[in-house]
């Protein structure tokens, strides 16, 4: 499918891709409207927060050492209070399943001792997880936001000693700051009232004729009210309050907009894009403040291995990958150069 | 100044750079979201989400250009899918609204969200799967049979059956969507 197409603009494309008649406009109108599915992205505070779990793990996950044993569960302890605190920001389980099924275990641990409802772990039938305490081993601390040196011990488990099977493990030991963990139960609550009264101040204008009662939303949450304070951030480490920061400032953003503007809904819509320019669609792709020329990546050209592991094992966390759909045996992509080329494009989708 | 390259995003990305996961993330999840939402699952910004936290896990292990890349994430979204659709035992397609804050831009969202929903609803499983692979996913017959585990006849065989579906429900209404 060409880039016209993607950008709704190729009705013909649109129609040869599908092998419709040109002529037949309802039928293409039908495939349009579907295509509109593709145009409505996550909302900015989940897009935000997404962003943010996936640029964390990935940088631990890549700080991990390639060897096996005790330096591997160390490292998926680190993997293990990141992903917890992740789960804990986003009030649920949202990324528990997708994490190596020790990992999945010890992010239960860990929220369970926090006293925090139960995670979903991809296959529950998993071994307990077993990580070795990180004060005992030489590597350096993680310099992320959940795993600062300055942590406490908030999950333990003994079971390995009962164990005499498995005599190389070590008791689990999973490190969070706890103020860290407190902080961003803290987001959690936040975003979670934030929602309630923007629901409450707009209304539902669809099943609801009658216009809100505003009065009795009573005022916008602020981060101040749940504790999210400078003083607060101020005793985190530098680079949790980034992130919290950047966890908080979308829905303050949205609340004073609408707070601002209620009846008002243009208005409103242009102070919520305002304060958020990266989020206009109409923007050309954005640069890497930071890119530098490279020399081109190892093991580019397609060499019949598109790296899934989901429809082998399962080692995305999807139940559907482990029924060992194979992912490897593709053959050489059919894709133009001309198409390749459009696809580079990188376009933001616009949303009508 | 200098413009990334996709392997050059993908090999930050690898590191741990936001910015390059931000455009990953703009490039992809609308797509991505689409196509759980056109599923029915309850909840697509899980599902991207989900699907992002599996690309951080595994993109260290990827090589191929753009198009093969597409082809991967979807492949893990599809799974996703499928695992929310086992959870669920579904068969309605109930799409959500996004939220946006404001209430005009919600309301046409919920006539277009209807109109896809009633399309939907007339496809069978196999005819969905195939469809939105096709159009929302932008995939190719050959991507979406690898991801369906299906061959490419049977692919074509669907969307064909599909398409047809489609064309009855213009037709019995006579309305354009």
């Amino acid at each position: 499918m060409t880039e016209n197409s993607r950008n709704g603009t190729g009705r013909d494309e649109l129609a040869a891709e599908l092998e419709i008649d040109p002529n037949d406009e309802q039928l293409i109108d039908a495939a349009e409207t579907l295509r509109n599915l593709r145009e409505h992205p996550p909302a900015e505070d989940a897009a935000a927060r997404h962003v943010t779990a996936a640029a964390t793990l990935a940088a631990e996950l890549a700080s991990a050492p390639p060897r096996g044993g005790r330096q591997r569960m160390t490292a998926l302890a680190r993997v293990a209070g990141v992903a917890a605190a992740l789960m804990i920001a986003t009030g649920g389980a949202a990324y528990a399943g997708v994490l190596p099924a020790e990992v999945g275990s010890a992010v239960s641990q860990i929220t369970s001792s926090l006293g925090l409802p139960e995670p979903k772990v991809a296959d529950a039938a998993q071994p307990p997880a077993v990580a070795s305490d990180q004060s005992s081993d030489e590597e350096e601390p993680s310099p992320t936001a959940t795993t600062t040196t300055d942590t406490t011990m908030v999950g333990h488990d003994d079971s390995a000693k009962d164990h005499p099977d498995r005599p190389d493990e070590k008791p689990v030991v999973h490190r969070i700051p706890p103020e860290v963990a407190a902080m961003l139960q803290s987001v959690a609550d936040y975003r979670v009232a934030a929602r309630e009264w923007r629901r409450c101040v707009i209304g539902d204008r669809l099943h609801e004729p009658e216009p809100p009662d505003i009065a009795a939303c009573g005022d916008a949450p602020t981060p101040e009210a749940f504790g999210i304070t400078d003083e607060a951030l101020a005793e985190l480490s530098e680079k949790a309050q980034m992130r919290i920061a950047r966890l908080v400032e979308p829905i303050t953003t949205r609340l004073t907009c609408i707070e601002s503007h209620l009846g008002d809904r243009q208005a409103m819509r242009e102070c919520i894009s305002a304060s958020n320019p990266e989020a206009k669609k109409s923007d050309p792709p954005r640069q890497d403040p930071d890119a530098k020329p490279r020399e081109r990546r190892h093991g580019d050209e397609l060499g019949g291995r598109d790296g899934s592991e989901a429809g082998r094992d399962g080692r995305d966390g999807s139940e559907a990958g482990r029924e060992g759909r194979k992912s490897e045996d593709r053959p050489a992509e059919r894709e133009s150069p001309e198409r390749k080329q459009l696809k580079d494009g990188g376009t933001r989708r616009h949303r009508r | 100044m200098h413009q990334a390259t996709f392997e050059q995003l993908l090999e930050r990305a690898i590191t741990g750079n936001e910015f390059a996961w931000s455009v990953l993330y703009d490039r992809y999840a609308g797509p991505i979201r689409g196509y759980a939402a056109g599923q029915g699952v309850a909840d697509p910004d899980g599902v991207v989400g989900d699907v992002f936290a599996d690309l951080a896990r595994n993109l260290a292990r990827f090589t191929g250009d753009e198009s093969s890349f597409r082809s991967w994430l979807f492949m893990m979204a599809h799974n996703r899918v499928v695992d929310a659709r086992r959870k669920l035992d579904r068969e309605s397609v109930a799409l959500d609204v996004v939220v946006t804050g404001d209430t005009e831009e919600e309301a046409i969202e919920v006539l277009v969200t209807d109109e896809i929903a009633s399309l939907l609803a007339r496809l069978s499983p196999d005819q969905r799967d195939v469809l939105l692979l096709r159009i929302v996913a932008d995939l190719s017959i050959a991507e979406t049979a690898r991801i369906l585990g299906k061959k490419e006849n049977a692919v074509k065989a669907a969307q064909r059956r599909g398409l047809q579906r489609l064309r009855e429900r213009s037709q019995a209404f006579g309305v354009t969507p």
